[in-house]
């Protein structure tokens, strides 16, 4: 198999910062957020890598990202400051509950959005289940969230992003490490138009709705941005071959 | 492009298993673990559409799946406990059956169990423990929410519990949940006598009667009603509570021929498929009851060997009822006399004959006469032989059971105070039986009298069964700390500081052994049957959990479901692995049924005079005593209560599939009350009790008296997280009267009946 040397330095330049996105992403839907975690998330210097690949799609779709995670930044560092890391990890605390947890917010799982009978582990949990079993996966049993819940769906494209970057040590034999890495860059392909963007754009939007926190708001903005113009990234990166 | 190699198409387990360290800010990426093998071939996903097999005309294509596991489990919706087989597809539920050889369900549930795994898959679930950072309480308010640990929650609890022992004592805490053996040891560590049961509103009536005639410490919902000839019920209606085994066996009796006389002020479906209807006075059944009495002891038509040989009080008892004839009782009920003297005549004459009995009706804790109505469905049940015997009332054969105390035995426990925050121990009849009073524990919190309540463990109770449901809401609000164990982010949830959630009883194991239903003894395996979707525990971890953070620790040492169950087992002669590779999931000792020869009291002997009521300070004999309130100007309906089939009690509501068959309650009024009262079906009314009013649909129907309006139960949540629930119909609760503790003994009840119809309302166009 030849892969040409383009495809490979793309590949390997986009995969950290895709997974470092959908890592954050990903743990925004998981559990209350690390206050540490989001500090480093907008230092400076990750901020402007990631504006860096914002910058490598249409204006139309770098912008309105750039600009997200610009707010955020803005946004976060405003209320730290105004109300102080204390009330506010609290204020964050309070709003993933509300969220996350609560029928007030909303219900992170593909089989409520896609599914028919507003329930866990309908049919899509069934495809999503089906998707990872294809590719080898399986769900760790201490993992409570079921296969389908946003947080492992965005989890399991921030592990395809890195393996497909060359963040993770795949095989010793350079041949099989490119097999795996296409690999992966296809899964994610099929993984976001089957499953991510059948439904999270929605429950991104139902977010926005419904969130009192700006930080939430802001995530979840950039999360559905993010989404749509990764259509378009996973598109150049498998058609360059 | 080809890829190559044995793992085709797959990802090396080498790749992932660095992953997790290598992913900023993790989140789930660390969840996922590579095989690391091709999969087998029936490690495949299972297709799950319908079967594509052409049918022939007029006959039902077949929707089955292939089922890949079947688990044995035990129905946790009602009492009545229906084992079940879960069928599996591919790692989810897909049906819920009865088991065949299981006594109760023989093969069928009913129309709550069988959708009981939409409650399992559904996301407004209860999720992890958290607690409440909004100080303000009450219906409607946000408590904001914060996800805790365990640990926490266990601290959060211990602390206010062990602030309460300091600074007001042990009586300070109560525990609100049913009869449960973790949660009664940690009572007692404590030392508060404060265990608050619903049993006042459901059945302490009967109790009462049962303990004072039968000498039994509990009554059984066991009955032989299939092979009854007679059936006479007195609001009894457990085919509509769709109550799985009752309901059957009712419909194979009169299936079989058996006659059916329903006397109910409202036409139910007991009724409906009975063969005479009499829509009886509300609360009068006791002075139909005293009558037929009369006539069957005076005309000699009763049972006269099961009389001689098994009874006590003959004489007493007839010399007690000559002053209800038939004409008198005509008054009362308005019911004919003749009919009173048919009925009576047909129910002695034809055996075997039965009144059956089971919680919410007359003889239930509905009007203060109801404990006599009960003790005269005892009578009335003696006088034809029907205890204990084919076509009557059984007494259930337990499994012979370790004590949770037998196996566990606990250290000693410091001294109690005997005053109680209900005064249910001023019930001399049942207070052995730690019960709890629902409607006196409202006024006792608000007033602080006897003694201050500082805080409470609330167990899957809902605020909507308590009698006047928003004064109850206030009474909690004034707690220093509420934990509320629980299934649902139900009402009760709302009010609480720390929530645990409690798994469903599909993600649950152990055991089920048959209680108040077993014709003989049996014990039904539970296996989990789907892997924990939240982050729940059991009640008993739960319990343990906030002993050790309390410091109580050493009352638990030891001690563990696993064990409890394998030490009964032994006890029994089996094992936990016998139990567990029984083919059928039960443990089962048939053994032939014989009939009770001796009954618990003084006498040996069904006590129609009884000698521990009388002791007790109580009529022996059940005298006529109206219903406490009558129709008046102000409120001109008498008002009674009823619950659908599809549901149980406040429970059961936040189901897609049940709420399709039975969405809200109403108002139901006779169309011509109605008429008269310009009100059309489906009109919004106001009902209005003397402590509350509710608006709700007003559904118009004939089967019902004039002078009444029923409100079936179970309605008008609050909670804005029971999303399918939420503000459908409401809650007749709110306009129950609840009583001080005075008021309540003043009743002279030795059921401690709360009256829970024993009031009148007023109907009007909203």
């Amino acid at each position: 198999m030849v892969v040409e040397a383009r495809l490979k330095e793309n590949r390997w330049l986009q995969g950290r910062s895709r997974g470092v996105l959908y890592s954050f992403f990903s743990a925004v839907f998981n559990d209350e957020v690390k206050m540490e975690n989001v500090e480093e998330f907008i230092k400076e210097e990750n901020i402007n890598h990631l504006k860096g690949i914002f910058s490598l799609l249409p204006p139309e779709k770098g912008e309105p990202l750039r600009e997200c995670l610009e707010t955020m930044a803005a946004d976060w560092q405003k209320r730290c400051k105004e109300y102080g890391l204390e009330e506010e990890s609290l204020e964050l605390r309070r709003e993933f509950a509300y969220l996350f947890l609560t029928p007030k917010g909303v219900y992170p799982f593909e089989s409520v959005y896609r599914g028919q009978k507003n329930l866990l582990m309908d049919k899509p949990w069934e495809e999503v289940r089906a998707f990872y079993r294809r590719l080898g996966l399986e769900k760790e049993k201490k993992q409570l969230h079921p296969e389908d819940h946003a947080a492992v769906e965005l989890g399991l494209m921030a592990v395809l992003a890195f393996l497909s970057g060359g963040e993770l040590p795949g095989p010793e034999e350079e041949e099989m490490a490119e097999e795996e890495g296409y690999l992966a860059l296809q899964a994610q392909q099929d993984f976001l138009q089957e499953h991510l963007l059948a439904w999270l754009p929605q429950l991104c939007a139902d977010i926005v709705g419904k969130t009192r926190h700006p930080f939430y708001r802001a995530a979840a903005s950039l999360t559905a941005l993010f989404l749509e113009a990764d259509r378009q990234m996973l598109q150049n990166l498998t058609s360059s071959n | 492009m080809a890829i190559k190699g044995k793992n085709k198409g797959k990802l090396s387990r080498r790749a992932f298993l660095l992953a997790s360290g290598a992913v900023v800010a993790a989140g789930a990426a660390g969840n996922f673990l590579l095989s690391g093998c091709q999969p087998k071939e029936a490690e495949a996903p299972v297709e799950t559409a319908p079967v594509e097999t052409p049918a022939p005309a007029r006959k039902l294509v077949s929707v089955d799946p292939e089922v890949t596991a079947t688990k044995f489990n035990v129905c946790g919706v009602c009492g009545a406990a229906c084992a079940m087989i879960a069928d599996i597809v591919d790692g989810r539920v897909w049906r819920l059956r009865g088991n065949p050889d299981d006594q109760v369900a023989l093969g069928h549930l009913c129309v709550k169990g069988y959708t009981a795994h939409k409650d399992l898959y559904c996301p407004d679930r209860l999720k992890y423990p958290m607690k409440r950072t909004n100080p303000q309480k009450g219906p409607g308010v946000d408590p904001g929410w914060v996800k805790i640990d365990w640990d926490e929650a266990f601290k959060l609890t211990a602390d206010a519990f062990n602030k309460a022992i300091a600074e007001n004592g042990p009586q300070s805490i109560a525990f609100f949940s049913r009869n449960h053996d973790w949660m009664d040891r940690l009572r007692q560590a404590i030392g508060t006598p404060n265990q608050i049961i619903h049993d006042s509103t459901c059945f302490t009536t009967y109790t009462a009667a049962w303990r004072g005639a039968l000498g039994l410490g509990m009554r059984s919902y066991m009955m032989d009603i299939q092979n009854a000839k007679y059936i006479l019920s007195f609001g009894w209606d457990i085919p509509s509570k769709a109550k799985n085994n009752q309901a059957r066996d009712y419909i194979k009796a009169i299936s079989n021929g058996a006659k059916c006389v329903c006397l109910d002020p409202k036409l139910t479906i007991t009724g409906s498929l009975a063969d005479e209807w009499i829509p009886i006075k509300p609360g009068t059944d006791l002075a139909f009851m005293l009558a037929m009495i009369r006539i069957i002891i005076n005309e000699e038509l009763y049972d006269k060997d099961y009389v001689e040989k098994y009874t006590f009080g003959l004489e007493e008892l007839k010399a007690a009822v000559q002053g209800y004839t038939p004409q008198w009782a005509e008054e009362i009920t308005e019911v004919p006399a003749a009919t009173i003297e048919r009925i009576a005549r047909e129910f002695a004459t034809t055996r075997p004959a039965f009144v059956p009995t089971h919680k919410r009706d007359a003889g239930g804790p509905n009007y203060l006469n109801s404990w006599r109505t009960a003790f005269c469905t005892i009578i009335l049940n003696a006088l034809v032989g029907a205890w204990d015997r084919e076509g009557g009332q059984i007494i259930p054969r337990r499994p012979s059971m370790l004590s949770f105390n037998e196996v566990f035995p606990p250290p000693e426990f410091p001294p109690m105070p005997k005053e109680r925050i209900d005064g249910f121990e001023k019930h001399p009849v049942i207070a052995d039986m730690r019960g709890g009073d629902f409607s006196t524990i409202t006024e006792a919190i608000l007033s602080g009298k006897p003694y201050s309540l500082k805080a409470a463990l609330i167990n899957k109770y809902n605020i909507l069964s308590f009698p006047n449901a928003p004064r109850f809401a206030e009474a909690l609000a004034k707690l220093d700390f509420v934990a509320v164990v629980e299934y649902w982010p139900s009402e009760m949830a709302q009010m609480a500081d720390v929530v645990f959630p409690e798994p469903h009883f599909l993600e649950a194991g152990g055991m089920t052994p048959r209680d108040f239903t077993a014709y003989y003894p049996q014990i039904a395996l539970r296996e989990p049957v789907h892997d924990p979707l939240y982050d729940a525990k059991g009640f008993g971890a739960i319990i343990t959990g906030i002993a050790k953070a309390m410091g109580l620790g050493n009352y638990f040492e030891g001690v563990s479901s696993g064990e409890l169950n394998k030490a009964r087992l032994e006890k029994l002669g089996t094992s936990w692995d016998e139990l567990k590779a029984s083919p059928n999931g039960l443990w089962t000792e048939e053994k032939p049924f014989k009939g009770r020869e001796e009954w618990n009291t003084p006498s040996k002997k069904i006590e129609l005079y009884s000698t521990l009521l009388k002791e007790k300070g109580f009529d022996p004999l059940p005298y006529w005593q109206p219903k406490k309130e009558l129709p008046s100007a102000d409120y001109p309906f008498y008002m009674l209560i009823n619950r659908p089939p599809m549901h149980k009690m406040t429970a059961t509501q936040n189901n897609e599939l049940r709420m399709q068959l039975y969405s809200e309650n109403s108002a139901i009024i006779h169309s011509k009350t109605a008429q008269k009262l310009g009100i059309k079906d489906g009109d919004e009314v106001i009902v209005e009790s003397r402590v509350g009013k509710i608006k709700l649909k007003a559904q118009l129907r004939e089967g019902i008296r004039p002078d009444c309006v029923c409100i079936e139960h179970g309605f008008g949540h609050w909670s804005k997280e029971l999303t399918i629930a939420y503000s459908q119909g409401a809650n007749d609760g709110d306009l129950i009267p609840n009583y001080s503790i005075e008021e309540s003994l003043a009743f002279k009840c030795p059921g401690a009946s709360v009256l829970m119809t024993d009031f009148c309302i007023k109907v009007s166009k909203a």
